[in-house]
């Protein structure tokens, strides 16, 4: 099932969501840890074990694993290039693979579950969904939260909440976060401001792609940086909110670009579909670049490719995806196969 | 030299210690010595310890304390609060009870607030209007600010509470 999410993508990215012209993902991510256990980072290995097969005991006597469609992997049986590519598929996080003993995880078919164990809480359990859909997300997640306390010994303090490893995500361990395309705020720079000031708000605001404040990509990760002393649903209602009034700014900003550097942003463009149609090899940052210009296109109507194949290519042109769709793990030719995709999937369409 | 203790006898044990290379001595007498629990001084006085000259001892040298606390450890995993502070992990469910005293600023810096308002344990989620939210974030807050005996915080949470009310039957 791995070796189909990967080829086909996750269902989130494949369809078109809710404000889809900026918010490409939603995501909630809730931690949870059993009560009588130390958490990973303390706990031996006889006691990850324990853990693992513990919550594997539950599970085998419940039909929680069937009714969510859920299978479930050791992490150790995986690839480094398939463990490596379900990071890059926003399934598994890069903390949870770096040591891959002792991990287990549950995925379904559509690839927008994930269910980590050992992670840096004994459960990071994670939905995503596309677009901005938040309260469906929520609703949805704590189907599957429910179920698991119904079943298991989650550690809580009437004063403190849900009990994680790291206070960071102590109270209601929930993380809600939404990944958004801002060309026009990064181009004007104003998104600056709003970086520097988000924190005011109690929201991290982050580039998806390492730690710069300027990615090519213009992609950013709003998210609460809170999660005590709040409800799940202050915190639903704060990123919904800051959400909202982002796509409204990105939108004017829009407007505003437009009407006063269009004869720039076309250039841009025409360079970006330039470089697909005639360069030899394209790596990733540039890709990332190329694909942000080419959906800017979209977005002011100058181009005819639906969002959601960009999305997809998004994902498509990360470094291990390349190498399962390929089947090389020869880093030297990812970027010259790179360039034959792109050339190969928006050929008719630029 | 008089005693830093009880001001009042004459000195002759003195206590230094460093901290980042800062030192501090202490000067006290072999009564307020004895009271404090140090051994070998004046035995035929049989001087019982005195939590009182303890605590103005620590007052004195709060250094003490802070070393104290950092080598505090949790009883079920064995988590030191010094290895917090250099990890940022807690080991176990347990350590949010031992070091419950020591976290409360860290959680404050961290979200401004120390006490869980989110769905109990056992509770179901479900999808609530703002009011509804607003109604059991304020209800949560009063029961903590009665728990804790903040009678003023209380009645200003009241009041919140049946302006709310209020605004939510005028506005239907």
């Amino acid at each position: 099932m791995i070796k189909t999410i990967i080829k086909n993508l996750p269902k989130w990215i494949n369809n078109y969501g809710a404000e889809g012209d900026i918010v490409i993902s939603s995501r909630i991510r809730i931690a949870r840890n059993l009560n009588d256990f130390k958490f990973p980072f303390k706990a031996s290995i006889d006691e990850k074990k324990l853990i693992i097969d513990k919550i594997l005991n539950v599970f085998k006597n419940s039909d929680f694993i069937s009714r969510f469609n859920l299978i479930g992997y050791n992490l150790l049986d995986l690839s480094d290039i398939e463990r490596n590519a379900l990071v890059e598929v926003h399934l598994l996080s890069y903390q949870f693979i770096i040591d891959p003993y002792y991990k287990y995880f549950f995925i379904n078919e559509d690839g927008d579950i994930s269910i980590m164990i050992n992670e840096e809480d004994h459960f990071r359990i994670q939905y995503l969904k596309e677009g901005f859909s938040l309260n469906e997300a929520m609703i949805f997640i704590y189907k599957i939260v429910d179920e698991l306390e119904n079943n298991l010994d989650f550690s809580y303090q009437s004063d403190f909440g849900y009990l994680t490893t790291c206070p960071t995500n102590l109270g209601t361990g929930l993380r809600i976060s939404i990944l958004c395309h801002l060309p026009f705020l990064s181009y004007s720079g104003k998104i600056r401001d709003i970086i520097d000031n988000s924190s005011k708000f109690s929201i991290t605001f982050r580039g998806s792609f390492g730690e710069g404040t300027n990615p090519v990509s213009s992609l950013y990760q709003i998210s609460n940086s809170t999660t005590l002393g709040k409800s799940e649903e202050n915190i639903l209602n704060m990123i919904s909110k800051f959400g909202n009034e982002i796509i409204r700014i990105e939108r004017k900003e829009k407007e505003v670009i437009i009407d006063k550097y269009k004869s720039e942003i076309l250039d841009k463009i025409g360079r970006a579909i330039g470089v697909v149609k005639y360069s030899k090899k394209i790596d990733f940052d540039e890709a990332n670049e190329i694909l942000s210009w080419l959906r800017i296109g979209v977005i002011i109507k100058s181009l005819n490719i639906p969002l959601s194949l960009i999305n997809q290519l998004i994902l498509k042109i990360r470094p291990n995806l390349m190498k399962i769709e390929f089947n090389t793990t020869n880093d030297e030719e990812i970027d010259k196969l790179r360039s034959d995709y792109l050339k190969n999937v928006l050929g008719g369409l630029i | 030299m008089l005693c830093d203790i009880c001001k009042k006898r004459e000195a002759n044990i003195f206590i230094t210690q460093i901290i980042n290379s800062e030192k501090k001595t202490l000067y006290i007498c072999d009564i307020c010595a004895s009271k404090l629990g140090i051994k070998g001084i004046l035995k035929e006085l049989n001087i019982p310890f005195d939590e009182n000259i303890l605590k103005k001892f620590l007052e004195l040298m709060p250094g003490m304390i802070e070393e104290e606390k950092k080598e505090k450890s949790c009883s079920i995993c064995g988590l030191k609060f010094k290895d917090f502070e250099k990890s940022g992990f807690l080991g176990c469910p347990n350590c949010y009870k031992t070091f419950k005293e020591e976290l409360r600023p860290i959680l404050l810096n961290l979200h401004g607030n120390v006490k869980h308002i989110g769905k109990k344990k056992g509770e179901k989620f479900t999808l609530e209007t703002f009011f509804e939210s607003e109604l059991k974030r304020l209800k949560r807050e009063l029961e903590y600010a009665i728990e804790e005996e903040r009678y003023e915080d209380a009645a200003k949470i009241r009041d919140k509470i049946n302006e709310l009310i209020k605004n939510d039957k005028n506005n239907n």
